[in-house]
């Protein structure tokens, strides 16, 4: 089952668009939707998860129409919104409950199995009459796969679920989400490129509401392979260098500022051959580079 | 700290809300005081509406609900920081914690005063529009708003303020000032029930932090003329409370600023919260789970919804702040339920209904709060919990969401119910009352209630999900309820159809359970429920699911709900419109009814057009024969009556005015040889035409036929005469009145002069050469002695009673027929009543003792017995004959909730002492039913046999003597000690009365309808004379009244009468009384000063010092003083036995005091405990209290 999105638009009341002519196809497998604070990719996963309309374009899931019979989606759906709060006083397993009631198990006794079968699988029994609110970030966040996961959904949507979790605690995750990966359409809305990097095999890049890339996570790379090329220079010569040269990037290392220039050949001699990442893409892409 | 506080005031001033808050009071208080459609507080009869008196309690109305206000400042000032997140940077700057809490409390607590300042203004301006009637208005004078201001206005927004702002700044939770808020009204509710037992005052005046209690008491005996002149000083009870609450706010604030800290508070926050052990993920083994498959998802599934009510239910209940709330509740709820107590302190059983009533004035306050603030908290859960998302976004469908949500909202009231009755139930078993009816409960608090209720939690869920801004719908919600219990009075639209969520009252009923108010209970239920349903399907049209908020958005999903589920709705639509219809057709076309404005319309032109007739000679019923039928479960009445009238003036009669009764379906008169030339049906006026006119002492015979039928329903319950188990009318209910009836007009002084009516006496003015007046009695103007035959049928398990005694019984057509005839000729005034009784009788001296009962209302019936037989004995030994066979005491439903005396028939309504608690009642209480029996006894001799001239005093002769008469029964039986506190009851009754004189207090001979005078003066002053002359001297003076003047034809007698014979058997010495006590106001103020006692061998010196004054007061309450002249008791009381009596007199002395300044000096064998100056109160003292005082 494949998601075909296409040509969605979504305007603002202020009018700036969140979705700008977006198309997109997504098959199963983790998907990475990549792009700054603010590109639209919280909108367009609003849009997927039933909770936002779009002005046009249409969306299918399979045979879905997603915009217009969202009761369909939401049974097939598991959605981890960017932010998620809990119930006070509440513990994992009356909270996973109650989610398991909306998405519609009212047998009591399945729905215990599957709280336990799930708490379990995020490995949060031993802590499941624990409340919510006293979890890590991490913790909180297997929470938050777990409740997606009830009921066995087709497409799961968890939008930047990594943020604010400390190195471990991500590590961890990812091998959470890359086990669900392997049936389901998994769609991770980030802005960190290594989150994409490591679990995606297909991504998409977002700015301004438009779809800067889509397709292959390895063709993308493909695409700069041998084009970026890296120099350690001062800082005062950084506007001369944004000047001359395609400056994908620059961060500081060591106190002096490592420039990443995009090109089909090498610029100048001081520059190396820079090991081409998706964060080159990422900048690329953004700063209409390539 | 300087800087804090400009700060605050800079913030306030510039802000809006400080100015909107200003011009609301303001608003408030000028419409208060131009128009008479808003009342809050002070303005009525003849006090000024800007009146010093009225300014000042208006401030200290504002000043409660400025509470509201306060917090609205002390919240802010408190908070700001905090919401901004500024804390962290003020908190770390250099300035000192004393600045920061002083500054800003002082600053915020200064602002907060800005706008009950608008009293003053709306006060100030309201006089000076034009087209007012100049005489409510006094000039514009400052001590009331001074006195308003320091009395209530500036302490109370410091002791909430303090309150307020400490809890705010401290705890930093909306809800916890909430809840401090809800305390301090929780206390002024529960001062309010030590008011009502004049022994408890003292704690009602500390109790109150708001200051109401100790003020009122304070004024509660000040008259018309000083509430024009003065306000409240701030005195006494009243500073003292004024100070403790201070104090404990002083305190109270002192304390918080040690608590507060600016470093610790994220610490303690932090703390709090437990961290749960942190986790490591592991990966599982592949899983092995079976797949599972929802069942429910966007399907309807009723066990889906229990599950999802039952975690909703949970989340409200095991909330700590609802729990704190209920908690509250509870506490003012307990504190309700100690005591039931009826007129003059007298313990009352706690029947079911009453503690259904203690339940609803309890709580209802509280479950409308949890309303309000829980509506809210369940709606906007998911979104504080940013949970939304989620939820959202999962198969379930909105109706099962929202329903959820709405039941479990009702399951909280239910559950709060249900509590409330276990509560009840407790509170009946400790006052060992076990007839606990839980059907009643039931069907008050579980069905009526909650449907109430569930309406409000049906409009507050509508005002969030539609207007989607919390704080907005908090306010509209509020808003809404306030306007829609009175916007709806003020527009003279009084249907119950517009007025959101009304049920018509149902007044539940021992004897008749529910009655007559279950079928239009009934209707409006389904009417409103239907209503609140179609809302309901609006507000899950508009639940909000997902992101998209703005309306267009709202609005397209919203039809796309209702057309998915447009059969219910339809038929939910269809059903409402059908039954609106219905409802419609029951209340305006089946049953009609005027609102107030049409009924004070029609008595206005009633007046003008007919007026004229006035004082035309008519015929006078004298014979009167009823044939009636009655069918109590239908409600319907048929009444057939044959009268005699004869002409008794000197002059012919040609026409026939007839003011009509007014609840009739039809009414027919036929007279021979008459033509009826008018028919006004507005205004129930006929006139007929005779061929011959009716000659001087010719009799002319009347044929009336009444019908009444009961068609539906009604709006609210108007007639309830006829009923399923108790039914009563009178006379007067269903005889046309002969000629022109003063009684329908106007009285209300100022709205006769609003609508430019003549200045109307309340009676004419006492005057014995006043024939005219003199012609009738003050009962009715058509009729003199009468004699009455009755033949009333009714159900066969009912008995029916008319007038005198059962001459025959007999069943026909399963129906049970009485024939009653009277044995001496009465006033034409007396009851017909019917229901299913038990019957106590006993017989004394040929006279037939009953009692007509309820079976659950047995328990005071022996009692009752009693007292007739003693009352009996009294009065045939003091004031003469008693010509009836028969006494009848009667039961009738509480829709009325007084007895009253017809000729040998007295009804009692159910509420008044046949649920009075006598098991005690010779430790402490006043036996009230002992009381009232003896006095509608008293009735059978004064009324029924002496009745005065329609004219100022003829109550006097009527209810005083009755009181006079009961009172003497009374000692006999209780003796006197019991009869202090009964008078007690009685002069503060009186005091309170003349305070609240509408139009102008007149002396005791010359009293109008006002029962302060005729009832509770009448009964200080004729005990008083009785204690100066003897009772035998005062009874033989009654004696000679009804010698002279019982059943006599007109003229009738005057109070001038009594008068003379009370003169004439007081010896010269003391006439002086009759002329201060009966023809003025006179007032006194007696106290003793100081008591010093030493002992001198074996005895006990004791020198009183006292003070008497003496003044002749007014009709609006100005006093001047007087020379005293007059014998007071003096009297050396030894420690009693019981606390609140006076022990045994060790010396009482009668004096005669003609100064001032007193001293007196006893020796006495005994140990002197108390000493006192009239310690018995017989003289009207303005303080009765400092009469008596204890030895140093």
């Amino acid at each position: 089952m494949d998601l075909q999105i296409n040509n969605l638009h979504k305007k603002y009341g202020n009018g700036v668009y969140a979705l700008n002519d977006v198309s997109l196809t997504i098959k199963t497998g983790m998907f990475g939707l990549l792009g700054p604070n603010g590109a639209g990719k919280s909108s367009l996963m609003r849009t997927l998860a039933t909770l936002q309309d779009a002005d046009s374009g249409t969306v299918m899931l399979g045979d879905i129409d997603v915009l217009n019979n969202k009761e369909k989606v939401r049974e097939v759906l598991g959605y981890l919104p960017q932010e998620f709060g809990v119930y006070p006083r509440t513990s994992a397993t009356e909270l996973l409950d109650y989610m398991a009631m909306i998405k519609g198990f009212s047998n009591k006794a399945e729905r215990n199995e599957i709280v336990n079968n799930l708490l379990n699988k995020v490995n949060l029994y031993d802590v499941r009459k624990k409340a919510v609110s006293s979890f890590s970030g991490g913790m909180r966040q297997r929470f938050g796969i777990a409740q997606c996961l009830i009921g066995n959904p087709k497409l799961v949507i968890v939008d930047e679920p990594t943020a604010g979790l400390d190195p471990g605690e991500r590590n961890r995750f990812y091998n959470i989400l890359s086990e669900i990966g392997e049936q389901v359409i998994v769609i991770l809305s980030t802005h960190i490129v290594q989150d994409v990097r490591e679990l995606c095999t297909q991504m998409a890049i977002m700015n301004n509401g438009k779809v800067l890339f889509s397709g292959d996570t390895d063709d993308a790379l493909y695409a700069i392979k041998g084009k970026v090329w890296e120099r350690s220079i001062a800082k005062s010569e950084l506007p001369d260098y944004q000047k001359n040269y395609k400056v994908i990037s620059n961060k500081l290392v060591g106190g002096k500022p490592l420039i990443h220039v995009f090109s089909d050949d090498q610029p100048a001699e001081q520059f190396a051959m820079a090991e081409e990442n998706l964060e080159d893409v990422f900048f690329a892409k953004i700063n209409e580079l390539a | 700290m300087w800087k804090f506080i400009v700060a605050e005031w800079k913030y306030w001033l510039k802000s809006p809300m400080t100015w909107i808050l200003f011009s609301i009071n303001a608003l408030l208080i000028f419409g208060a005081v131009y128009s008479d459609n808003i009342t809050i507080g002070g303005g009525v009869g003849s006090v000024h509406k800007n009146s010093p008196h009225s300014i000042q309690a208006y401030y200290g109305v504002m000043s409660l609900l400025g509470l509201l206000m306060t917090t609205a400042f002390m919240n802010a000032t408190a908070n700001r920081d905090f919401q901004y997140n500024m804390y962290q940077l003020v908190f770390s700057a250099p300035i000192k914690k004393w600045e920061y809490f002083f500054g800003k409390f002082i600053g915020a607590y200064t602002m907060a005063i800005i706008p009950i300042l608008g009293v003053s203004v709306g006060s100030l301006i309201a006089p000076l529009m034009p087209g007012l009637q100049p005489e409510r208005y006094g000039p514009a004078m400052l001590n009331g708003h001074v006195l308003g201001l320091v009395g209530f206005a500036l302490p109370n927004i410091f002791i909430s303020g303090v309150i307020l702002f400490t809890l705010a700044i401290i705890f930093r939770s909306n809800i916890v000032s909430f809840v401090g808020a809800m305390l301090m009204l929780v206390l002024y509710l529960v001062s309010s029930g030590f008011t009502r037992d004049i022994q408890k005052e003292w704690l009602a005046n500390l109790l109150d932090p708001f200051g109401f209690r100790p003020e009122s008491i304070l004024a509660k005996y000040v008259t018309v003329s000083e509430k024009n002149l003065h306000a409240t000083p701030v005195t006494g009870p009243f500073l003292t409370n004024r100070i403790i609450w201070i104090a404990i706010s002083a305190v109270l604030l002192v304390v918080m600023y040690y608590r507060f800290s600016f470093s610790t508070r994220n610490a303690t926050a932090a703390s709090k919260k437990k961290a749960s052990p942190e986790v490591p993920f592991v990966p599982a083994l592949p899983g092995t789970a079976k797949i599972a498959i929802p069942d429910a998802a966007n399907k309807f599934s009723f066990k889906l919804l229990l599950n999802l009510i039952v975690f909703e239910f949970k989340a409200v209940v095991r909330n700590p702040t609802f729990i704190i709330i209920a908690t509250i509740g509870f506490i003012n709820l307990v504190t309700n339920l100690t005591s039931f107590t009826g007129a003059y302190g007298a313990a009352q059983y706690p029947v079911t209904y009453h503690v259904v009533e203690a339940i609803q004035g309890g709580f209802n306050l509280f479950l409308i709060a949890i309303i309000t603030f829980y509506s809210g908290v369940l709606v906007w859960k998911e979104r504080d919990a940013r949970i939304n998302e989620i939820q959202d976004a999962s198969a379930i469908k909105t109706g099962i969401l929202f329903t959820s949500k709405l039941v479990a909202m009702m399951l909280t009231v239910g559950l709060i119910m249900l509590l409330t009755i276990v509560t009840g139930v407790i509170t009946q078993m400790c006052f060992g009352y076990h007839r606990y009816e839980l059907g009643v409960y039931a069907q008050s608090l579980l069905v009526i209630d909650m449907l109430k209720f569930s309406y409000l939690i049906i409009i507050a869920l509508f005002f969030h999900y539609l207007i989607n801004n919390r704080y907005i719908a908090y306010v509209a919600f509020i808003a809404f309820i306030i306007a829609n219990s009175f916007v709806w009075g003020a527009m003279e639209v009084s249907t119950l159809m517009v007025q959101y969520g009304a049920l018509p009252t149902m007044t539940y009923s021992d004897m008749n359970g529910f009655g007559p108010f279950v079928k239009g209970g009934i209707w409006f239920s389904v009417y409103w429920s239907l209503f609140a349903l179609l809302l309901a399907i609006v507000v899950y049209a508009f639940y909000t699911r997902g992101k998209e908020y703005a309306f267009p958005h709202r609005w397209a999903e919203a039809r796309l709900r209702l057309q998915k589920n447009m059969a219910v709705t339809v038929l939910a639509l269809v059903a409402f419109i059908a039954c609106s219809g219905f409802v419609y057709y029951n209340t305006f076309i089946l049953n009609t009814y005027h609102g107030e404005k049409e009924s004070e319309q029609i008595s206005i032109e009633y007046e003008k057009m007919y007026k004229k007739y006035e004082g035309k000679p008519q015929p006078r019923y004298y014979d009167l024969n009823y044939k009636i039928d009655l069918y109590p479960q239908q409600r319907n009445l048929s009444v057939q009556v044959t009268a005699w009238a004869r002409n008794i003036s000197n002059q012919p009669i040609k026409q026939l005015y007839f003011t009509m009764p007014s609840w009739r379906d039809s009414i027919t008169i036929q007279v021979a040889n008459a033509t009826e030339v008018l028919r006004d049906t507005r205004h129930k006026f006929r006139i007929m035409e005779l061929k011959q006119p009716l000659e001087p002492g010719d009799s002319l015979q009347l044929k009336i036929s009444f019908m009444r039928e009961t068609k539906g329903f009604e709006n609210e319950v108007s007639f309830s005469q006829i009923t399923q188990n108790g039914s009563f009318f009178n006379s007067f209910d269903i005889l046309p009145v002969m000629g022109y009836s003063s009684d329908q007009e106007m009285e209300d002084k100022n709205k006769r002069a609003k609508f430019k009516l003549p200045l109307r006496n309340r009676m004419p003015r006492l005057d014995e050469n006043n024939m005219a007046a003199r012609s009738n009695t003050y009962i009715s103007g058509d009729a003199d002695w009468v004699n009455v035959n009755t033949v009333i049928s009714t159900e066969a398990d009912q008995i029916a009673i008319a007038p005198g005694s059962l001459r025959k019984t007999w069943t026909e057509n399963g129906r049970k027929y009485f024939n009653y005839a009277l044995d001496k000729a009465s006033l034409n005034f007396y009851s017909f009543l019917s229901a299913r009784y038990e019957v106590a009788r006993r017989k004394w001296n040929s006279i037939d003792i009953e009692v007509y009962y309820d079976k659950a209302h047995a328990a005071n019936v022996p009692n009752m017995l009693n007292s007739v037989q003693k009352s009996l004995q009294y009065y045939t030994a003091n004031f003469g004959p008693y010509y009836h066979k028969q006494c009848r005491i009667i039961e009738f439903p509480r829709y009325a909730g007084f007895a009253q005396a017809f000729p040998g028939t007295m009804p009692y309504s159910e509420s008044v002492g046949f649920i009075t608690d006598l098991r005690d009642v010779t430790k402490d209480d006043i036996d009230f039913v002992y009381y009232i029996v003896a006095h509608e006894m008293g009735h059978q001799y004064w009324a029924h046999q002496l009745i005065g001239a329609g004219m100022q005093g003829s109550e006097m002769m009527s209810e005083g003597f009755a009181q006079y008469a009961s009172l003497m029964v009374m000692e006999k039986e209780y003796g006197k000690d019991k009869m202090k506190k009964f008078l007690k009851y009685e002069m503060d009754d009186y005091l309170r009365g003349r305070s609240n004189e509408f139009e102008a207090e007149r002396p005791l001979i010359r009293t109008e309808h006002q029962q302060y005078i005729h009832y509770q003066k009448a009964s200080v002053v004729l005990y008083y004379l009785k204690e100066m002359i003897g009772e035998d001297k005062v009874n033989s003076a009654l004696r000679s009244l009804i010698d002279s003047f019982a059943y006599r034809q007109p003229p009738y007698t005057t109070s001038l009468a009594a008068l003379r014979a009370f003169r004439k058997v007081t010896p010269d010495s003391l006439q002086y009384m009759i002329t201060d006590m009966f023809e003025n106001i006179t007032l006194f103020s007696n106290r003793v000063m100081s008591a010093e006692t030493k002992k001198v061998g074996n005895e006990y010196e004791i020198t009183i010092k006292t003070t008497s004054e003496k003044y002749r007061s007014d009709s609006l309450g100005r006093e001047t003083a007087i020379p005293v002249n007059d014998y007071i008791d003096v009297g050396v009381f030894s420690k009693p036995e019981h606390k609140g009596n006076l022990g045994k007199a060790l010396v009482l002395n009668r004096i005669k005091v003609n100064k001032k300044d007193n001293a007196y000096t006893y020796r006495v064998k005994e140990k002197p405990y108390e000493v006192g100056i009239d310690p018995y109160n017989y003289l009207i003292d303005r303080v009765p209290d400092d009469n008596v005082k204890k030895v140093d």
